[in-house]
This record gives C-alpha cells, structure tokens and sequence, in this order.
C-alpha cells in the first residue's frame, strides 16, 4: 500500500488506458491493479469517481453545478491557491465533497470559487478528467457492472457476493472497500442498513400469460401491475422513511402514507415494497405524471394530499424484526406480508396454472385502468437489483424507455421551448440516438423539460442543446425501421412521449440489444401476416 | 477547563465575523496564553492568522492546551443573540461549548456541539515581500468597493512613488492612487517594485470583515505572489493570506 496520498494524476492515467481498450478483460485487470495501489481510506472514492459519480447512489447530495458554472469557473481559472501541491485522489473528492454541501444563501459563489480552484491545481488534462467526472459521464465504458468485475479481481472475492452485497447497501466504492480489505468474509457479512434503501428487483418482459407460466413451470402468481411508482418503506421504531425507485427519500411529499403505515402496519421493525397510484375522482387511477407532481413536491404537500390522493398496493416484505428476508421463497415472503399487514392494502392477485384464468384477470387489470399484470415465481428469493424471469411483466402496449440526449429549440408556438428531442438507446456504456420526437406533451411539461434540460446542458449550437443523458421518457411508436441516419441502425417510427420517467435513471433506459430483439419480432410477425 | 468572560461581547463578535469569510469549520487552539486560529479556507485560496491574548478577556481560565472545533457560523448566530449590557461567560463543558449572556440575576444559556478536529495542517506561505503599505483601512474599503463596480480582479501595485489599486471591465476603468502625501498612506516601504492581481470578491470579503475591527492595515506584496494583509487590532493579531490570479 502506497504511504502518501494517491495523486490524482495516477486516476488520470488510469482512465487514458481505458479509454484505450475496448476489452472487457483488460479493462478490468487495469482497475484491479490500480485498486490494489491504493491507501485503504482511497479505494471507495477512487472506485466512484472511476464510474463517474461522488456519492453512492442512496446518497441524496448532488454537485449541482451546471454548464454556465463550469464554464465561469475555468474563465476564472487562473486563481492560484496559497499551497501548490499537485491533486490527489482523496482532495479532489474532498473538494467535490465540499461543492456539493455548499448550500443556501451564498451557495452559487462559494461553489464557483471551490471550482476555480479545484481547476487552477489542475493540469489541462486533468480539467478534462474533471468535467467529465463533474457531468458523470466518463466515457471511459466502465459502468458497474465492469467495475464490480475488478472489484472481484481485485479482492478475489466471488462476483456474485459483491453483486449481492452492492444490492444491498447501494454503495459501490463501500463494497470495494470492504472487498479489498476485508475479503470475503466482510463482504458475507454485509446487510442492508434501515434507511438505506435496497435495489428494486427488476422484471423481464414476457409476451403474454402462456409465457408466463411455461417461465415459472406451469403455475404462478399473478398481479395487478399498477400504473404508479413503486416505493421501498422502512420502518423502525417511530422512523419512516419512504424511497423512490431511483432510491431517493420521498418521505415528505408522500406525508397520508407515512400515516397510513403507522396506523395499519403491525410491525414496528419492517421494510415493504409496494406501489403507489394516484386515484381520481371516479376510483380509477389518475395518470402517472399526476402523480409523480406528489412526488416532486415539497410545499403545499397539504394541499396536494387533498387533490391527488394515493392508494397504496403492498406486494413484497424484505426484512421483519431483525430478519432479512430476501433469501425466502416469494410465497413465504407473502404469507409474512399478509400477517401483518391489512387485506386491502396487498395488491390484487391470483396463483394459477389456468392460462385462460389469467387472461381474464389480466382483462380485468386493464380495465380497471391498470398496465397489466406480473408474474411472479413462487418459489423465486428476491434479488435485490437484478432484472431476472423469476418476476416477469405483461404489458399488452409496447413502449421503449429511451434517455434524451440533446434537444433543438422550437418554433411557432413551440418558440421559447426546447421541444424537439432527441431519443436514444443504452449502447455498450453509451447511448445511441433512435429517433426524435416533439409530440406527446403538455405546455406545463414542455416548460419543465425546458427548464431542466438546460440545467444538465454541456454543450449547444444555435439550434441544439446537448444534455448530460438523464431524462428517461418512455415512449410508444408505431414501427422500428432500419435506419442508414443513426449509428445505431434502428429509427423509431412515429415516436411519441407517453410520459415523463422521473422514477428512472439513464441506466434503466432500454438497450439498443432490446431494441433489436423488437425489431426481429416484429419482423416475425410481419412474416406470419404475409404467410 | 477553558472559560472566557467578557463584559461586551461587540468586539469579539467583529473577531470571529473576520474569521467567517475564510472558514466554516474552525478549529481554536488554546493555552495558558492565548486563543488562536489558524487556517485555510476550502478552496486553499485564502488563509487568515488569528490570535487574541489573555488580556483581551476580562477573564481568561485556561490550564491545558485544547483544540475547540465549532462552525464558526453557528457560533455567530449565538454570539448575534446577545444583547446590548449582558455579561458573556463562554466555557467548555462536557464536549460542548457553553454560551452564558447575563444580567443581573437573568441568564440565558446556548450549548453548542463540538466538531471532530480537522486532520488537515496549515503552514503558513513562506514569502519574502518585497514592499509594503500601512494604510487606513476606511481608504482600503473605499478603494476596493471602487474597483467592484467595474471587474471582478483588481491589481495591487507599489512602487517607490505610489501605492495604486485599480480594476478594468467591459464597463468601465477605475483606480485609486496613494502617493507618499497622502493622508491616509501611512508608510509606503519598496525593496522592489511590486504588483499583483487578486479575485476582488476574496478581498472584498476579506477587508470589509476586518475593518470592522481595525483602523489601520498593511498589505505586504510580491509580484505575482500571494498578498498579506496584516490588519492591526488593540490586542491580538488578524493576518490574512491570499493566492494571486495570474495572466487575467
């Protein structure tokens, strides 16, 4: 282990030879090397600027600095600083540490000022390093899955159990960490912390019921898929705290669910899974981006709880009184969840081994104004994070989730508005474009998506504003093509917004792999048609 | 034990309002003799050098050296809730810092949690200064505020006639030039002729707190090198560092 500081300028070195290989192999065995040099108290900050974050992911402090920011502090960026030693590793997060957390009154400038002189001690390369490090988008094709296989190389440690491990803490450079120094008996023994939220167990996509139950060999529970956003509850004591799907606490815009659990669960040691749906007036569900106003919001909740009011559906139990139970069989998991937890709040359901039984429930779903149904295995643990068969999703309407990428300013009545957006695709740790789409949103909306595109731009032309990837819309078209225009070959026909995904992150978009398999099954189809 | 008293808490209030535009987190070293504080703000831009004796005090207790680590803002908040003619007994008690305004037989009492030291050393510059200026403080502050309308950098040049502020910007020009007749230019001492520019809101920060405590101020420079700006106060020291821009 290395006596001083690590200097920044190694981590430079480091991402310029990744950069360099396209190999998965070499890539991880170059990370692996560098993480083995590191001082102990180095390797988590190190291992989440190398993904290109700060904080892990249930952290709630972001950096929020934006284009102009950056773009002022490197003009003023020849302020020296009174000690002119070179970067190291840990300043340097110490530093970004130190913009994040500068808030209030004042915040702007301060932040500029930690920026100036973060830059100033820079060499040229390094500036770079850091703004693609500030944007967090490295461009280096390291995501975590490649990094967990260097942290596997690293520690020796088995893949799987750092998987597990990272699902449950949803902290990468923490499972580096305790990787590296403690092996694998640190990493066996890690459990999910209360109020810190779980990765959500992810579902594959299935075709319909037939599929469903041929998956899960012939028998299966089916439930409602809501149309709403899934929430993680954890309860301990008199504490609640409720997580989005993208782990950050929602607590307190959702305030008529806190209160709900605190007078009908019976637990008092607890973490659930559930969905929640806005209700209109007639009892059936509002649309999602009516919801997901709740959740944005953080004055006026009053007000709010009384115009959008919430139905919330239990459907998993992943830890009761001192036991985690991610491990036991989703039937088990039920009969936990039933006995301490009122009949109406689980999510309607039926297990059967009758297709034509699921297909009418499966009607009755949507026309309740539902999206569909899950299956779920009834003997399938819950794995935190992971997008297996054990839970499978039928959706009867085809939708894409794509990240925007830049966008073009409108013109008529659309002037003012960035409204015309350009939609891609996950590709190997990138994106691929796939289309453009302006259709499918409010005025209200295409304000919104103004406003917070221009805070993640990070570069424009007069016509075009390109963003940090981080909205995900989900959007429906009528056809994918083949397409010479885009480097990922595929355009989407016709595409248009079908919402807003505040519940995704850039790294839940669809694949362009996804996108593939879409398009060759609706080539099989066509095929049938003309047969 | 550590326990001050103060018959007016006004001017140690300015004191550590000085201090507030460099640090958040301040770490006091203190002993028999004296309160210090050392340090650098964040972004290693700027450092200010403070000490105030026991004789500031009407009451100094003090038997061990101690590190006390507050956030100076906070601190701030308490300190603005005294009130014209209290009594102030600030002590460490059980971790945390004690607050006690008096009057009479009224006390009112604020605890403030202490923080964990920071690691982090500070050495000061080593820079050998080739000229200097003692001047009135009210003529810095006018100087400075000048400068703020028009750029957001302002050059420091002393030469063997004059001592000259000056800033530029897309609005305008402005300087403020003190030759050796100048009232308020106390002393003017040149090795070498000597200039600089620094980011104006630093110094602006920097010599508005100060001169709340101070009348008269020198300001030590080397080309291109980091300022001192040593603000003289009855009792104590407040010395100030702060890094050049270069090439703007």
């Amino acid at each position: 282990m290395a006596l001083s500081e690590t200097p920044f300028n190694r981590l430079l070195e480091l991402c310029t030879a990744l950069r360099g290989t396209t190999r998965r192999k070499e890539k991880t065995r170059l990370i692996a090397d560098f993480l083995r040099g590191l001082r102990p108290e180095e390797i988590a900050p190190a291992v989440l600027l190398i993904v290109g974050s700060i904080f892990p992911e249930y952290d709630e402090r972001t950096l929020d600095v934006g284009f102009e920011t950056v773009k002022r502090a490197l003009k003023g960026g020849r302020q020296r600083t009174l000690i002119e030693e070179p970067l190291t590793i840990l300043g340097v997060h110490r530093l970004l540490t130190e913009i994040a957390e500068a808030t209030g009154a004042g915040s702007r400038r301060r932040k500029e000022r930690l920026l100036e002189a973060l830059f100033s001690r820079a060499s040229r390369d390094e500036v770079e390093l850091l703004i693609h490090i500030i944007f967090g988008e490295m461009r280096i094709g390291v995501n975590e899955g490649v990094m967990l296989e260097a942290i596997a190389e690293a520690s020796g440690v088995d893949l799987e159990l750092l998987r597990r491990a990272l699902m449950l803490t949803g902290d990468l450079g923490e499972v580096a960490r305790i990787a590296i120094l403690e092996g694998e008996e640190g990493i066996r023994a890690v459990k999910p912390r209360m109020f810190h939220p779980l990765k959500p167990m992810l579902a594959s996509m299935a075709e319909d019921v037939e599929e469903a139950l041929e998956e899960h060999g012939g028998l299966t529970a089916f439930e409602y898929k809501f149309d709403g956003a899934r929430i993680q509850i954890h309860r301990h004591g008199n504490n609640i705290r409720i997580f989005s799907r993208r782990l950050s606490d929602v607590t307190e815009s959702l305030p008529d669910i806190v209160e709900l659990i605190e007078a009908v669960i019976k637990s008092r040691d607890v973490i659930l899974e559930g969905e929640v749906v806005a209700i209109g007036r007639n009892g059936r569900p509002l649309p999602f981006q009516d919801l997901m106003r709740r959740f944005r919001r953080v004055h006026d909740v009053e007000e709010m709880v009384k115009r959008i009011p919430l139905r919330l559906h239990l459907f998993d139990i992943l830890y009761l009184d001192g036991r985690l139970l991610i491990d036991e069989p989703y039937r088990e998991r039920w009969r936990l969840l039933k006995s301490i937890c009122p009949g109406e709040l689980l999510a309607k359901r039926i297990i059967t081994d009758d297709a034509s039984e699921a297909e009418a429930f499966l009607r009755e779903a949507m026309e309740e104004g539902h999206e569909g149904l899950m299956a779920k295995r009834l003997d399938g643990p819950y794995t935190p994070g992971r997008r297996g068969k054990l839970w499978l999703k039928i959706k009867p309407a085809e939708t894409l989730d794509v990240v925007i990428i830049a966008a073009e300013w409108g013109h008529g009545r659309r002037r003012g508005w960035l409204s015309n957006y350009h939609l891609a695709v996950r590709d190997d740790g990138g994106y691929s474009m796939v289309g453009k789409t302006f259709k499918g949103l409010t005025d209200e909306e295409f304000e919104w998506m103004t406003r917070r595109l221009l805070e993640l731009k990070i570069g424009e032309t007069p016509t075009t504003v390109y963003v940090k990837p981080e909205i995900v819309v989900e959007v429906a078209f009528n056809e994918i093509q083949r397409s010479p225009h885009y480097r990922s070959g595929f355009a989407l026909r016709f595409a248009r917004i079908k919402r807003i995904r505040l519940d995704k992150g850039p790294e839940e978009a669809d694949t362009l792999e996804r996108l593939r398999e879409l398009y060759e099954r609706q080539f099989r189809y066509k095929a049938r048609l003309t047969n | 034990m550590f326990e001050i008293q103060l018959s007016s808490v006004d001017s140690f209030k300015r004191m550590i309002k000085a201090l507030s535009v460099i640090v958040e987190e301040g770490s006091f070293n203190v002993d028999e003799e004296e309160l210090k504080l050392l340090a650098m703000d964040p972004s290693h831009v700027a450092m200010v050098d403070f000490e105030l004796p026991r004789d500031f005090f009407d009451e100094y207790l003090c038997d061990e050296e101690t590190k006390l680590t507050v956030n100076i803002r906070e601190l701030l908040k308490f300190l603005d809730r005294v009130e014209r003619g209290e009594q102030v007994r600030m002590k460490l008690e059980e971790g945390r810092l004690s607050i006690e305004c008096m009057r009479g037989g009224h006390k009112r009492r604020f605890l403030i949690p202490l923080l964990e030291p920071l690691e982090e050393e500070t050495p000061t510059p080593k820079i050998f200064f080739k000229a200097s200026a003692r001047i009135l403080t009210p003529s810095l502050k006018r100087a400075i505020k000048d400068a703020s309308l028009v750029g957001e950098h302002v050059k420091l040049e002393i030469n063997e006639e004059e001592f000259k502020i000056s800033a530029e910007g897309d609005v305008g020009s402005v300087s403020s030039v003190w030759t050796l007749e100048a009232e308020d230019l106390l002393e003017l001492k040149v090795e070498e002729p000597s200039s600089a520019t620094f980011t104006l809101s630093y110094l602006q920060d920097i010599i508005n707190a100060a001169s709340a405590s101070s009348e008269v101020a020198t300001l030590e420079l080397s080309t291109d090198m980091p300022i001192k700006l040593n603000f003289e106060i009855p009792k104590g020291k407040l010395v100030y560092y702060l890094a050049p821009c270069i090439g703007v």
